[in-house]
C-alpha cells in the first residue's frame, strides 16, 4: 500500500538546540539544526560518537529524558513537539506515530517476556486491539514481512540470533503502523554479513508502507543503501546536507570525506586538539587555517546542498 | 622453517542448561581447527559471531580449556606442560580485546594500566619509567593520558591504551580479538591505521580475528574464513580475495558491497554448515561434511567442490 | 549558545552530595555531634556525673526535672542529664564506627575470597552468611554477655557478628560479577599470583559499593546498637555508663513520672540517625549514576 505523498512535512526542526542539563551548567548535545523531511522521504544522520546524533534521533522519536533543556522548534507530522524552550508533544507521538528501532536489540527486549506477547502489547496499547484473533492475524503479517518464521513467537530473546532479534525489533516497530521510524544504528551490533540485509529490509518495509524513515549512523556506507537524503554532524552541528549520492560522489565538507574514507580504513589519525571557538571540526581539520577560529557560516547552494566551511565560502 | 604457534585438532565442547538434569545439550564451538603461524606473520580469521574464532583465541590463553587438541607455541604444547611453564609462556602473549571498558581495571591509571605486564616482567621501576613514554608515543597517545584513569578517554584513546598494554612486555605472540568492532567508523580506521604502522615496526607474530573482511584484509598475511567452528578456507590474503574457492567467501566479500544477504543459521553438526544458504550445493553429497583438502602449500578449502 | 564541555572530571560524588540540601543538614547534625563527642568533657557543666561519678551535690539533688540551672534535668541518683547525655554522644559515636569498620573489614575480604576462589571458600563462607543472617544481634548479644561478660565491647563485638554477613553477600555477589571480565582474566595471565589479583584488582572494585551501603546503613546500625543497649539499660538496677540507649531504657520504667530521663537521648538519638538517614541517602543517590536525579523538584 503506497500512501499518496503529500508536500506536507514528517519533520520540522527550525533552530533546534538539545542540551543535557547536570546540576546547574548545561551540555549542549545538538546546536541551532534545521531540518525538514518530506513525508515518504529518507534522511540519514550521519557522524561519530559525541556528535549529538542520538539526542536528535531521540528527539524526533520523542525520547528525550526529563532532565533535557531544550531551545527553537521541533514538528513531528504537524504536532508541535518542542517549542518555547519546553517538550510538550513527546507524549503524543512517542510510540505511535514515530517508533524507534534500538541500537542494541538483545538489551531492549525484555528477557522474561516471550515475543509472542510482546507484540500484544503493543497491538493493544496503540492500536486498541484486544480480540486474539485479529490480533494474530496482524502479527502473522508482520513477522512474515520481516523474513521470521512464526515459531520465533514463542522464544524469549536470549534464544534468538544477533540477526532474528533485529528484525523482531524492526517488526514491533511496525507494529503501531507508525508515519515514521527513527532506526538507531541498525547495522552498529550486527556482524558485517549482515549489514546489507538489515539495511535494505528496512528501506524496503519503509516504501512499502510509506513511512517516512530517519536513520542514525555512524557508517557512511549504508546511506547509499538507505537513504535519500543525508545530514553530517559534528560535535553537534550539521556541517552539510544534501542527497546522498551528491555527498557521497563528491564531498564538499571535510569531515563528510574524512567519514568516507574510513569506510575503506584508509584515514590516518590527527592528533586531537581542545575545540578553541570556531569551525567545530577545526581542531581535526586537515586544511584548517587561522580564518577557521571563526565560525563559519551556512552556506546553501542549489538543489538544497548546504555546507558550513571556509573554504566553500570562498 | 617451525611456526611460533601451531594449534592442532582443536575441539571445545560447551554443555548447554537444559530443564532436566537427564537431558544432555552440548554445542561444539570448535571442531577440529587445525593451523599454523610464522615467526612476524599475521593470521587472519573472519567469522560471523558463533563461528568459534574468540573462543579460539580464549583456548589459546588459557582461558577456557579444549576438550581435545593441542597448543603449541615454541614447540611446547601449553596443554601438556605443568602450571608453572604454561604460566611462564602464557606471560609473553599480548591480548586485545573488544570491548576496551572491561578490558582495563576502571581503579588503574594508564600508566598503571600499561605497565602491569612489565611488572609481571619484572622489569625495574627505574626501566618502566622510561619504556612508558616510548609505548604512549607509539600508540599515538600524548603523554598527559598517563595520569588519566579509563573513563576520561574516550573509547578510541582506551583501546590504544590496551593494545600499548598488550605489545608492552615485547610479547612472543599477539591475539587481538575484534580490536576494531565496538569502535565508530572513523576510529576503526584510525585503529587499523595504527596496527599497520605497529606491524611495519615491530613485526609481531599475531593472530587477528573479526567479523569485518575489510580489517582483515588490512593486516593480515593469512587469512582464514570460519563457521561453526571449522575452518572453511585458508590461504594468503590477495589469493583468498582474488580467488575465493569456497561459496561461503565469495559471500563474505559479496557483503562488504551491501548486498542482499540472508542469515547463515547452522542446523545439524553433520551437515556442511554452509548447506542452507549455498547456492552451489550439491543435494546427496553436500549432506555430509566435507574434509579440509590442502590444495597448495598456502591453500586448503572444505568444499566438495574441490575434494 | 554555551558551549561547556561536560566530563565527569572533578564532579566526584563528594561534590555532587556538597551541592544537596539534604547532605548539607545532614553533614551538619553528624558534625555538631562528632565535636560535642571530642568536646564533651570540656563543654558539659559537670563532667564527672556525666561520666557516671554520683558527687556529693548530685545526691544532694536527687532526680530533679529540667531547669535553668539543669536544663535536661538529673537522674535517679541527681546526676546532671545534659552531662550525661553529651558524654554520651562518644558512645554511640564510637559504637556505631567500630561496627561498621569491623563487619565491613570482615565481610568485604571473605566475600571477595569467596567470590574469586570459588570452590570450598566459596561454599564455607557461603553456608556462613546464611547462618549468621539468621542471628538476631539481642540474642547474641545476650549470649556474649554470658560468655565473655557485659559491656561496650560485648555489644559491639555482637553487631559485628550480626552484620558482617549481610556486607559479605553483598561483596560475593559484585565479586562473581567482576572477576568475569578481561582485566581480571588478563591479570592472570600476566603471571601475577592469585592473591595479588584478589587484593589489587578485584577488591578495590567491589568495595565502592558496598562501602556506600554501609553509609546508607549507619543509622539502622546506631538504632540497633541502641535497642541491645536499651534493653540492657531496662533491666538494670542501677545505670552508670552514659549511654544513650541505656539511658532510655533505663528511663522506661518511670516515664511516667520522670519523663526527661528517657527523652533527652531518645531525642538525641532520633536527630542523630536522622543526620546519617539524609547523609546516607545523598550518597547512595549520587553514587549511583542511574539512581542519580539530575534535576531538582523539591528536595
Amino acid at each position: 500500500m503506497v500512501l499518496n505523498v503529500k508536500k506536507e512535512f514528517a519533520v520540522q526542526a527550525e533552530a533546534l538546540s538539545l542540551g543535557y542539563e547536570d546540576l546547574g551548567s548545561v551540555f549542549w548535545a545538538v546546536r541551532d539544526v534545521h531540518l525538514e523531511i518530506e513525508r515518504g522521504s529518507s534522511l540519514c544522520i550521519v557522524g561519530e560518537s559525541g556528535s549529538g546524533k542520538t539526542t536528535l534521533g531521540n528527539a524526533i522519536a520523542g525520547l528525550l529524558p526529563p532532565y533535557v533543556r531544550v531551545a527553537g522548534k521541533l514538528v513531528i507530522e504537524g504536532v508541535e513537539v518542542i517549542k518555547d524552550s519546553r517538550v510538550i508533544g513527546a507524549n503524543k507521538i512517542r510510540g505511535r506515530i514515530v517508533t524507534k528501532i534500538p541500537q542494541n536489540p538483545a538489551t531492549s527486549l525484555n528477557p522474561y517476556v516471550r515475543i509472542e506477547q510482546m507484540f500484544y502489547d503493543v497491538l493493544r496499547d496503540v492500536r486498541g486491539i484486544r480480540e486474539k484473533r485479529i490480533a494474530r492475524e496482524e502479527i502473522s503479517k508482520l513477522v512474515s514481512a520481516v523474513g521470521l518464521e512464526e515459531d520465533v513467537l514463542y522464544m524469549y530473546p536470549h534464544e534468538l540470533s544477533g540477526g532474528m532479534s533485529q528484525r523482531v525489533t524492526i517488526a514491533l516497530a511496525l507494529a503501531s503502523k507508525p508515519s515514521i521510524i527513527v532506526a538507531d544504528e541498525p547495522t552498529s551490533n550486527l556482524d558485517a554479513y549482515l549489514k546489507g540485509h538489515i539495511v535494505r529490509l528496512i528501506r524496503d518495509l519503509s516504501d512499502k508502507f510509506g513511512i517516512s524513515l530517519v536513520v542514525i549512523t555512524h557508517d557512511i556506507s549504508i546511506t547509499e543503501v538507505v537513504c535519500k537524503d543525508m545530514v553530517v554532524m559534528f560535535l553537534g552541528e550539521i556541517v552539510e546536507r544534501g542527497h546522498v549520492k551528491d555527498i557521497i560522489r563528491a564531498p564538499l565538507h571535510p569531515y563528510s570525506s574524512e567519514l568516507i574514507e574510513a569506510v575503506n580504513l584508509e584515514s590516518a589519525s590527527y592528533k586531537p586538539k581542545k575545540y578553541a571557538g570556531g569551525c567545530v571540526y577545526h581542531a581535526r581539520c586537515p586544511h584548517a587555517s587561522n580564518e577557521c577560529l571563526k565560525p563559519p557560516p551556512l552556506l546553501k547552494l542549489s538543489d538544497g546542498r548546504e555546507v558550513k566551511c571556509w573554504r566553500q565560502a570562498r | 622453517m617451525k611456526p611460533v604457534l601451531s594449534v592442532r585438532e582443536v575441539w571445545v565442547e560447551f554443555r548447554l542448561a537444559t530443564g532436566s538434569p537427564r537431558v544432555k545439550k552440548s554445542v561444539h564451538a570448535l571442531r577440529g581447527v587445525n593451523f599454523d603461524v610464522f615467526e612476524r606473520e599475521v593470521y587472519g580469521i573472519v567469522g560471523a559471531s558463533g563461528s568459534g574464532k574468540s573462543t579460539l583465541l580464549k583456548v589459546i590463553m588459557g582461558f577456557i580449556k579444549p576438550s581435545m587438541g593441542t597448543i603449541e607455541i615454541d614447540g611446547i604444547n601449553l596443554l601438556k606442560v605443568d602450571r608453572e611453564t604454561r604460566k611462564s609462556i602464557i606471560k609473553k602473549i599480548g591480548y586485545v580485546s573488544q570491548n576496551p571498558l572491561t578490558a582495563v581495571d576502571p581503579r588503574f591509571k594508564v600508566k598503571d594500566i600499561i605497565a602491569e605486564p612489565l611488572k609481571a616482567a619484572g622489569v625495574p621501576k627505574s626501566d618502566i619509567v622510561k619504556i612508558l613514554p616510548t609505548l604512549i608515543e607509539a600508540v599515538g597517545l600524548t603523554p598527559e593520558v598517563m595520569e588519566l584513569l579509563p573513563y576520561e578517554l574516550s573509547l578510541g584513546m582506551l583501546q590504544r591504551v590496551v593494545i600499548a598494554r598488550a605489545i608492552a612486555a615485547k610479547p612472543r605472540v599477539l591475539l587481538l580479538d575484534e580490536p576494531t568492532s565496538a569502535l565508530d567508523s572513523v576510529t576503526q580506521s584510525h585503529i587499523t591505521v595504527l596496527l599497520r604502522e605497529l606491524r611495519e615496526l615491530f613485526g609481531y607474530t599475531s593472530v587477528l580475528v573479526s567479523h569485518d573482511l575489510r580489517v582483515v584484509s588490512r593486516l593480515a598475511d593469512k587469512l582464514a574464513i570460519m563457521l561453526a567452528g571449522l575452518i572453511l578456507e585458508e590461504g594468503l590474503v590477495a589469493d583468498v580475495l582474488n580467488r575465493p574457492l569456497h561459496p561461503y567467501t565469495q559471500a563474505l566479500i559479496d557483503s562488504l558491497k551491501l548486498k542482499e544477504m540472508k542469515e547463515v543459521l547452522v542446523a545439524d553438526p553433520r551437515v556442511c554448515p554452509y548447506y542452507t544458504n549455498c547456492t552451489q550445493r550439491l543435494e546427496e553429497k553436500c549432506r555430509v561434511l566435507p574434509p579440509l583438502v590442502e590444495l597448495s602449500n598456502t591453500r586448503k578449502v572444505r568444499c566438495w567442490l574441490y575434494a | 549558545m554555551n558551549f561547556t564541555r561536560v566530563s565527569n572530571k572533578g564532579r566526584t560524588t563528594l561534590w555532587r552530595c556538597l551541592r544537596r540540601t539534604d547532605f548539607k543538614v545532614g553533614v551538619t547534625i553528624i558534625a555538631t555531634l562528632t565535636i560535642i563527642a571530642i568536646l564533651s568533657p570540656v563543654i558539659t557543666p559537670y563532667p564527672d556525673e556525666g561520666v557516671g561519678l554520683i558527687t556529693e551535690a548530685a545526691k544532694q539533688r536527687g532526680p530533679q526535672p529540667p531547669s535553668l540551672k539543669h536544663p535536661f534535668g538529673t537522674d535517679m541518683v541527681g546526676r546532671d542529664m545534659l552531662s550525661r547525655v553529651l558524654i554520651g554522644s562518644r558512645y554511640s559515636l564510637i559504637q556505631t564506627t567500630l561496627v561498621i569498620f569491623g563487619s565491613l573489614a570482615i565481610g568485604v575480604i571473605l566475600g571477595v575470597l569467596a567470590g574469586y576462589f570459588r570452590g570450598i571458600v566459596e561454599a564455607v563462607v557461603n553456608y556462613a552468611i546464611e547462618l549468621f543472617l539468621l542471628l538476631p544481634p539481642v540474642i547474641v548479644a545476650a549470649a556474649l554477655s554470658v560468655a565473655i561478660g557485659p559491656g561496650m565491647s560485648t555489644v559491639v563485638l555482637s553487631l559485628i557478628l550480626t552484620w558482617w554477613a549481610w556486607y559479605a553477600r553483598l561483596a560475593y555477589i559484585q565479586s562473581r560479577q567482576i572477576r568475569e571480565l578481561d582485566f581480571i582474566k588478563v591479570s592472570e595471565a600476566l603471571g601475577f599470583g592469585r592473591v595479588y589479583v584478589a587484593f589489587r584488582h578485584l577488591l578495590p572494585n567491589v568495595a565502592p559499593p558496598v562501602v556506600v551501603q554501609s553509609m546508607i546503613d549507619t543509622a539502622s546500625v546506631l538504632l540497633e546498637i541502641a535497642t541491645v543497649n536499651f534493653l540492657i539499660g531496662s533491666v538494670s538496677a542501677s545505670l552508670d555508663t552514659p549511654d544513650w540507649g541505656m539511658m532510655i531504657g533505663y528511663g522506661f520504667r518511670y516515664i511516667t513520672t520522670y519523663w526527661w530521663m528517657s527523652f533527652f537521648p531518645g531525642l538525641f538519638l532520633v536527630v542523630t540517625a536522622f543526620g546519617f538517614i539524609l547523609v546516607g541517602d545523598a550518597i547512595s543517590e549520587e553514587s549511583s549514576p542511574n539512581l542519580r536525579r539530575r534535576w531538582r523538584q523539591w528536595f
